[in-house]
């Protein structure tokens, strides 16, 4: 059974007013590499800081878990981010969206420099530098200055001067952000590498394409609020309660056709312009039934997929339903 | 048209950044208002340190004229104290009096300056300043003596004057002597005293006197012939028998004596006729003696006249010549009381001597100590806040945030990182200047070096608090250019602070760079002890450690703005509150549209707000009636709620339409 090592209680933080975290719990479990995933401005980047204890929380608090204190209740284990800065700053290590390191210095130069700022030994320093380096693949760059790596390689090195005093934690924002997919794989790769060392990630993005294989846990972060934590199966599960048929005819009229569909098998079905997508958990009873309504509306079948609902799909749906959701709730407002 | 564009783009990026807008607009205005505050006079403060072994009046007066001319006179009871006092700053210059100051002959009237040359731009003033007061002053003394020479000459001119008359008296009195006397001469010339017929009765009366000598001679020989008669007739008596020859003899004798009577007789009447002529001839003589001696007469008694004058005009003569001695003697006197008639000391009576507190040196040497202090003060503002700045900026700024170090380490660290730097370019110019313009460093080493440590500390804090404070380093520098500025116009420098008024002048002083300078100079051109700057130390030592207050202050409460920002309670409540009651579209503001809103909304959130108190905290917050808030208190259910409410309104109605209420 997995532990927790970081938990969330209840935080809320809002700008001049406006709401970003609204009552968000969570727990985050030791060696998981954990997601949260939001569109932009949803509130990821604060979600982390205030993890982190960059930011106080206007309510709610955040613990971690202190293997240092030898208490034998586990609860007891947990303390407060912010009343524990200092220790927190140990134990996490943090890359934020945009690399921070000096551009003027090589990469040993910069790893060197953070190394001594976490209070390391020059012995200690030296081995986890070239641990690191040898890691993020930049060895042979330890002498090039910052400015002088390619973008890959500057986020390898941001993301090498955040694990240089080997946290437990290491906290990612938007890692792939402003790199090509080739890159970005690559330092999905990584990551998956880091979190096999045996350090927990919390991972910030919106690049869904890659996480769903790579993170153990994901959470949703929608209007300011968590709508969804779970592991990807449980997600998928949640929402679609099964599969989806991805179906493709000429001359294409779809309304019609999912007008046409009306059986209580059918969970959900949608007009993608190119396509219609219909969910169901029978995928089988459901086809017929669509083979037999297309023949009747002088359909021609021209392509049909039965698929598993993908992460960006999952958070698409969420947040769809949000956006109805607030519609409704304006539109309720208006009648009043 | 792209024109206008790009300029309202660079008004709005300008308006924008208020910081930036703020500096660049009032930074350089401020500098102005200021400077142009600080040197809004035309007089100059200066304090003249005074020492006289002995003041005389006329040193007195010195005193008193550069009082009764602005300065600020403060006298010193040794030489030595008045000239540290010029060395610590306290006086621009310390005049030292001649003992018994007394313009005379035989004195050299030294008047001793003392002045500090290093204040380079001032120390000219005031020398010129007090030439000036002090030349007014030898002027007017050697007006007076001139003074008194002139007036002298002049009185003795009007005496000489006076005396003209005097003088013309004499002369006129004297020619009219001279003429009498002349008269009288030619008067008394003029007498004949010619005594040629007196000679010729002389001569007569000698011829008479001869002839009655012959006459007697004559009669005598008669006589003796008539004797010899006698005494032949006796003798003839014997022979008188013989009578013819007798009466022959006697015949003879008779005849001789007829002979001798017709010649006594024809000498007689010769002489008769002689002295009859002779006294005729005297008669003349006398007659003309006499016409002479009555025309004497008359000349004597014109002459005594003259004379007499002669004589009344000589005793007025010796009268006006006495007076005129006694003039004479008075002028001398008076041209005699002139005490002072070395000319040198009549021309210049005072001399002035200007003796430099410091060792002569090159105005390098002299300008060196401010020099420094600018140097130090402009590296010391730039370099820290572009180093700050430059770390705000860098892509690491957020990555050193999150690892485990104490702010005030980045603070230590960067101050440290400027001393270093500011220190190696001192080094450099101290070294330089030591063996270049042999300014020599070593006097006071130990001094120069806790100057130069304070004076940096100083200005790299005020640099590191530009620093924290502006986020771009354009803004720093401008900031630290128009501040740096600031301290170097209103630090005697360039302007000497002595033209400040006096309400600037005293912060002034406390500016800085005149501390900076002044320690330096001490420490560099005066060699002072550590008593004499300990002043200006502790100053710069309090301000710093000011700065570094303000500086952990602007650090923590950047930490928290950025970090730890955390709304008010209150605020965070009342904001919520805000959020909770809606009014249509909008929020409820009225107490009538708390109203709806409490009636329009859900029973599910009436009930969550009821158990939150959000209705009776947005009375009392929001609303701000915290008698309503208390009101409904009890009720529990939504119409209840909403007929105090409504009472309330039907109150404040009846009592608005009473005009019982005020508002």
């Amino acid at each position: 059974m997995k532990k927790p090592i970081i938990k969330i209680d209840k935080v809320k933080k809002a700008f001049n007013g406006n709401v970003v975290l609204d009552g968000i719990s969570i727990e985050i479990e030791e060696n998981e590499i954990f997601a949260i995933i939001g569109g932009s401005g949803t509130g990821k980047t604060t979600l982390l800081n205030t993890i982190i204890g960059f930011l106080r929380p206007d309510s709610g608090e955040v613990f971690f878990k202190d293997d240092n204190i030898f208490e034998t209740s586990s609860t007891s284990q947990f303390r407060p981010v912010l009343e524990n800065i200092e220790t927190v700053k140990r134990k996490f290590g943090f890359a934020a969206q945009s690399p921070s390191f000096y551009s003027k210095l090589t990469v040993f130069e910069n790893l060197d420099y953070f190394a001594a700022l976490y209070n390391l030994t020059t012995e200690a320093r030296l081995t986890n530098i070239n641990t690191i380096l040898d890691l993020v693949e930049l060895d042979k760059a330890r002498d090039v200055q910052a400015k002088n790596l390619s973008g890959g390689m500057q986020r390898r090195l941001d993301m090498a001067c955040a694990l240089v005093h080997d946290p437990d934690i290491l906290i990612l924002d938007e890692p792939t952000s402003d790199l090509d997919p080739m890159l970005a794989r690559h330092i999905w790769k990584l990551i998956e590498k880091i979190n096999k060392r045996g350090t927990t990630i919390i991972v910030a993005t919106h690049d869904l394409s890659e996480i769903e294989t790579i993170c153990t846990r994901i959470a949703i972060l929608s209007n300011a609020k968590i709508e969804h934590t779970g592991t990807m199966h449980e997600l998928t599960s949640m929402l679609s309660r099964g599969l989806e048929i991805h179906l493709e005819t000429y001359p294409g009229n779809y309304d019609k056709i999912l007008k046409h569909l009306k059986d209580p098998l059918i969970t959900e079905k949608e007009n993608r312009g190119n396509k219609c997508v219909i969910h169901t958990a029978k995928p089988q009873k459901v086809l017929l039934k669509i083979l037999n309504a297309l023949s009747e509306l002088d359909e021609t079948l021209m392509e049909v997929n039965i698929t598993k609902l993908s992460l960006s799909d999952v958070f698409s749906k969420i947040t769809k339903k949000r956006m109805k959701k607030d519609e409704d709730k304006q539109n309720n407002k208006k009648e009043h | 048209m792209k024109t206008s564009k790009i300029i309202k783009k660079n008004i709005k990026l300008l308006t924008r950044s208020r910081t930036s807008t703020l500096v660049l607009i009032f930074g350089p205005l401020l500098v102005i208002v200021l400077v142009g505050m600080s040197f809004s006079t035309s007089s100059f403060h200066l304090n003249i340190g005074v020492f006289s072994e002995k003041y005389s009046d006329l040193s007195n007066s010195f005193v008193d004229k550069l009082s009764s001319e602005g300065y600020s006179v403060t006298r010193y009871d040794t030489e030595e104290l008045c000239i540290e006092s010029v060395k610590e700053g306290q006086s621009h210059a310390c005049i030292v009096f001649p003992a018994d100051l007394v313009i005379e002959n035989e004195n050299s009237n030294v008047i001793k300056f003392h002045v500090d040359q290093s204040q380079i731009n001032l120390v000219y003033l005031v020398m010129s300043t007090l030439s000036g007061s002090f030349g007014e002053k030898s002027s007017e003394i050697s007006k007076d003596l001139t003074s008194t020479i002139v007036t002298t000459l002049f009185d003795t001119k009007t005496e000489l004057d006076n005396s003209k008359n005097l003088i013309t008296d004499i002369l006129s009195k004297n020619s009219d002597l001279t003429t009498n006397s002349e008269k009288s001469i030619s008067k008394l010339e003029d007498l004949d005293f010619d005594t040629g017929s007196v000679s010729d009765v002389d001569s007569a009366i000698s011829d008479v006197r001869n002839k009655l000598d012959d006459l007697l001679d004559d009669s005598i020989e008669l006589v003796e012939d008539g004797l010899d008669l006698v005494e032949a007739m006796e003798h003839y008596e014997s022979e008188v028998n013989d009578s013819n020859a007798y009466m022959n003899d006697l015949d003879d004798i008779t005849d001789n004596l007829n002979e001798l009577n017709s010649t006594i007789k024809t000498k007689h009447n010769a002489t008769a006729r002689e002295l009859n002529e002779f006294a005729n001839e005297i008669i003349d003589t006398f007659d003309d003696l006499a016409k002479k001696l009555d025309e004497a007469g008359d000349v004597n008694k014109e002459v005594i006249t003259k004379l007499n004058n002669i004589r009344d005009n000589s005793e007025e003569l010796k009268q006006k010549s006495d007076e005129l001695d006694t003039k004479i003697k008075e002028l001398i006197s008076n041209i005699n009381s002139v005490q002072v008639t070395n000319i040198e000391n009549i021309v210049t009576p005072i001399k002035t001597e200007i003796n430099p507190v410091v060792k002569s040196q090159s105005n390098l040497g002299f300008l060196f100590p401010s020099l420094i202090v600018m140097l130090i003060m402009f590296i010391g503002l730039l370099l820290p806040s572009t180093l700050i700045i430059m770390e705000k900026n860098s892509k690491a700024y957020f990555r050193v945030f999150t690892t485990p170090t104490k702010s005030w380490l980045f603070v230590l660290a960067t101050f440290l990182t400027s001393m270093i730097m500011i220190f190696f370019q001192i080094i450099i110019i101290l070294t330089v200047s030591q063996f270049y313009f042999k300014i020599n460093f070593m006097q006071s080493f130990f001094i120069l070096f806790l100057s130069l440590i304070v004076i940096m500390t100083f200005f790299i804090l005020l640099g590191m608090f530009l620093g924290y404070i502006f986020n771009t380093e354009e803004m720093a520098m401008l900031a630290s250019v128009s501040l740096g500025t600031l301290f170097l116009l209103t630090s005697g420098i360039i302007f000497p602070l002595e033209s400040m008024p006096q309400y600037i002048l005293k912060y002034a002083k406390m500016n800085p760079v005149v501390l900076g300078s002044e320690l330096f100079k001490k420490s560099i051109l005066f060699g002072s002890d550590f008593n004499s700057v300990k002043g200006p130390l502790g100053y710069l030592t309090l301000f710093s450690i000011i700065i570094l207050g303000v500086i952990f202050l602007i650090k923590k409460a950047g930490k928290l703005q950025f970090m730890f920002k955390k709304p008010s309670r209150m605020k965070i409540k009342k904001d919520w509150l805000i959020k909770q009651f809606d009014f249509g579209e909008r929020k409820a503001k009225t107490l009538p549209e708390f109203i709806v809103s409490i009636q329009n909304m859900s029973d599910e959130k009436f009930h969550s707000l009821l158990k939150q108190d959000a209705i009776k905290d947005w009375l009392s917050l929001v609303h701000k009636n915290r008698y309503l808030a208390t009101k409904i208190e009890g009720a529990k259910t939504r119409g209840n709620i909403v007929n105090v409410l409504v009472e309330e309104l039907k109150r404040i109605s009846e009592e608005k339409n009473k005009g019982k209420l005020k508002h």
